[in-house]
């Protein structure tokens, strides 16, 4: 179990964070929505162990997530951050190798784990290409591929900071599906999403920030209503029902 | 042609030439000597062949190598393909601390053994200085900026520049000429104890450098994500920068200052073979020697039979490189 106690961060005197209690279940797929500045993605970085919490603290499995060692943590928890700086003409295949840093020493993933992974995200045929000349979808997704190569049997956690980032509606799905699939299979995923419609249709919870709090924790039934989410928001947002799936819109 | 076989024939023709390069460079001199005289020459002919420009073919074939390696490494610290010890000031740090030394301690207190073993030791901490320096000030949160650093490194290099100029103005005659000729690179004072300086720091940390390529790789990806990828980015950017500040110090210590090695040889090797730093270090070592050892070559002959200063034919060679790479890149940004 990935749990926030009693979660304060504040960097450059403002309170990103104030009073997080969050519990992430081991099983399942997990979203957290929210406005922009909402503290969405300073959550993500505290539990993946970036932040330092000045007050309360990150538990995994009930050890303070700062004393475990990096290597370790690198094996529990795969995370991917929104903002990826690479800048170097890598071709894709190495990008997403890269993956196997520490699983390479540790567990030795079979060999095809990064053809797999390349194939899960469609970049297999862009794998001798360079990195830096790809569109922003095309790298995002080289980036998910990497992420699922760190993925091996001892990964406890995913976390995912906005993965469907300029991803095609078509590549959304194969993401969300396949996170889906790692949820189900006993794999806890956290995940920042925006499209509400997505998150209602693949999520088994859903956390509301707005202002570095938590506003609310539960399935997307109890959290995903029009009320609450038009005040967090501060926009008119309605819900309709349509095929059987749920559909946010303004 | 595929990957593989561009690194192996990479491989072949640096090692090919290299020799090849040693034997002409051996043999090419104010005074051109036969083949023969390597096994049967005179005992005039011996001295010149191993005593000068043997010890010499090496300091500049090491210094090539290191400055190269290190070049390639604080690229991949600083995230930072125009990254270069000398730009970034981290040679004109070890550069002042050296000729502090040269004209504040060794012109007073005379130059005996244990004062010339100071002045490796002044520019490795006047390097490590600069870096550490250079870090705090270019780094922010999504880590270190290109156009911060190369500020950083462009105020760096004036103050270097400035501590210079006035230490050469308080500096006698001797001194002064002697600093001149060492600043613009002077390898002709190679000597066999600077061979053996500079192998003991190649085969020392040459190694260490190649063992951490993997963990530059994933620091290309960000620091923030490197770490959630394994590697303890602190513990490897701390030890890299000692690494690289004792190397430059060493270098320029020896040899005095040599530009643009560090910049444009790794930046040829990545364009035959792309950014892998476990290719690009080791190769980045033989090429920085080869490209060396042929400036060496032009800078002997290019004026015969006086020589230029070798760091001359560097800047020659590696300013208009750097333009062009800048343009380029320039270029490539606004393309997309």
């Amino acid at each position: 179990m990935l749990k926030a106690e009693s979660l304060v961060v504040s960097r450059y005197g403002s309170t990103l964070l104030n009073d997080i209690n969050l519990d992430i279940k081991p099983q399942g797929l997990h979203v957290i929505l929210g406005p922009n500045g909402a503290g969405k993605s300073s959550l993500l970085k505290a539990l993946a162990g970036l932040l330092k919490a000045d007050v309360g603290k990150v538990l995994l499995d009930t050890v303070d997530i700062q004393n475990i060692g990096i290597s370790e943590r690198s094996l529990s928890l795969s995370v991917l951050l929104q903002e990826q700086p690479l800048d170097f003409s890598f071709q894709v295949e190495e990008v997403v190798s890269m993956g196997a840093y520490i699983a390479d020493k540790a567990l030795q993933p079979p060999d095809n784990a990064i053809v797999d992974a390349m194939k899960v995200m469609d970049v297999m045929h862009l794998a001798k290409r360079d990195y830096t000349t790809l569109s922003g979808g095309e790298k995002q997704r080289t980036h998910l591929a990497r992420l699922l190569v760190q993925v091996t049997r001892k990964t406890a956690y995913v976390m995912l900071d906005e993965p469907l980032k300029a991803i095609d509606l078509k590549h959304q799905i194969t993401v969300m599906q396949h996170l889906k699939q790692m949820a189900d299979e006993g794999t806890g995923v956290l995940l920042i999403v925006h499209d509400l419609s997505l998150a209602a249709q693949f999520a088994d919870t859903v956390t509301l920030m707005d202002k570095g709090k938590i506003v609310q924790t539960g399935s997307p039934d109890e959290v995903m209503q029009p009320e609450i989410l038009s005040s967090v928001f501060q926009t008119q947002i309605n819900k309709t029902e349509a095929l059987g799936q749920t559909l946010f819109f303004t | 042609m595929s990957n593989a076989r561009v690194k192996a024939s990479f491989w072949i023709v640096v090692l090919m030439l290299l020799p090849l390069m040693m034997l002409l460079s051996l043999l090419n001199g104010s005074s051109a000597l036969p083949l023969t005289d390597l096994w049967e020459g005179s005992d005039l002919t011996h001295r010149i062949l191993y005593e000068l420009r043997l010890p010499r073919i090496l300091v500049v074939m090491l210094c090539g190598g290191l400055l190269a390696i290190s070049g390639a490494v604080v690229q991949a610290l600083f995230r930072n393909p125009l990254a270069d010890p000398g730009l970034i000031g981290v040679a004109g740090g070890a550069a002042l601390a050296a000729v502090t030394w040269q004209v504040v301690v060794s012109a007073t207190l005379g130059a005996g053994v244990w004062l010339s073993a100071g002045m490796p030791l002044a520019a490795f901490l006047g390097g490590m200085l600069v870096t550490f320096l250079v870090i705090r000030i270019a780094r922010n949160a999504s880590g270190i900026s290109s156009l911060m650093l190369l500020l950083t490194g462009i105020a760096i290099n004036t103050i270097a520049g400035a501590g210079i100029a006035g230490l050469k103005y308080l500096s006698d005659s001797m001194t002064l000429r002697q600093v001149t000729f060492w600043l613009m690179g002077n390898v002709q004072a190679a000597s066999w104890w600077a061979v053996l300086l500079l192998l003991i720091v190649s085969i020392v940390f040459v190694p260490v450098l190649v063992r951490h390529a993997a963990a530059l790789n994933i620091l290309l990806l960000g620091e923030q994500q490197a770490l959630l990828l394994g590697v303890d980015v602190e513990k490897t950017q701390r030890r890299l920068v000692v690494i690289t500040a004792l190397i430059v110090g060493a270098v320029v210590s020896m040899v005095g200052l040599i530009g643009f090695v560090g910049l444009v040889v790794p930046h040829l090797v990545r364009l035959i073979n792309g950014p892998d730093n476990r290719f690009l270090l080791p190769m980045s070592f033989l090429s920085g020697a080869l490209l060396l050892l042929i400036a060496d070559l032009v800078a002997r002959n290019v004026a015969a039979p006086a020589e230029l200063p070798i760091g001359l034919i560097t800047a020659l060679i590696g300013g208009p490189v750097f333009l062009f790479m800048i343009s380029y890149r320039q270029r490539e940004r606004g393309a997309c």
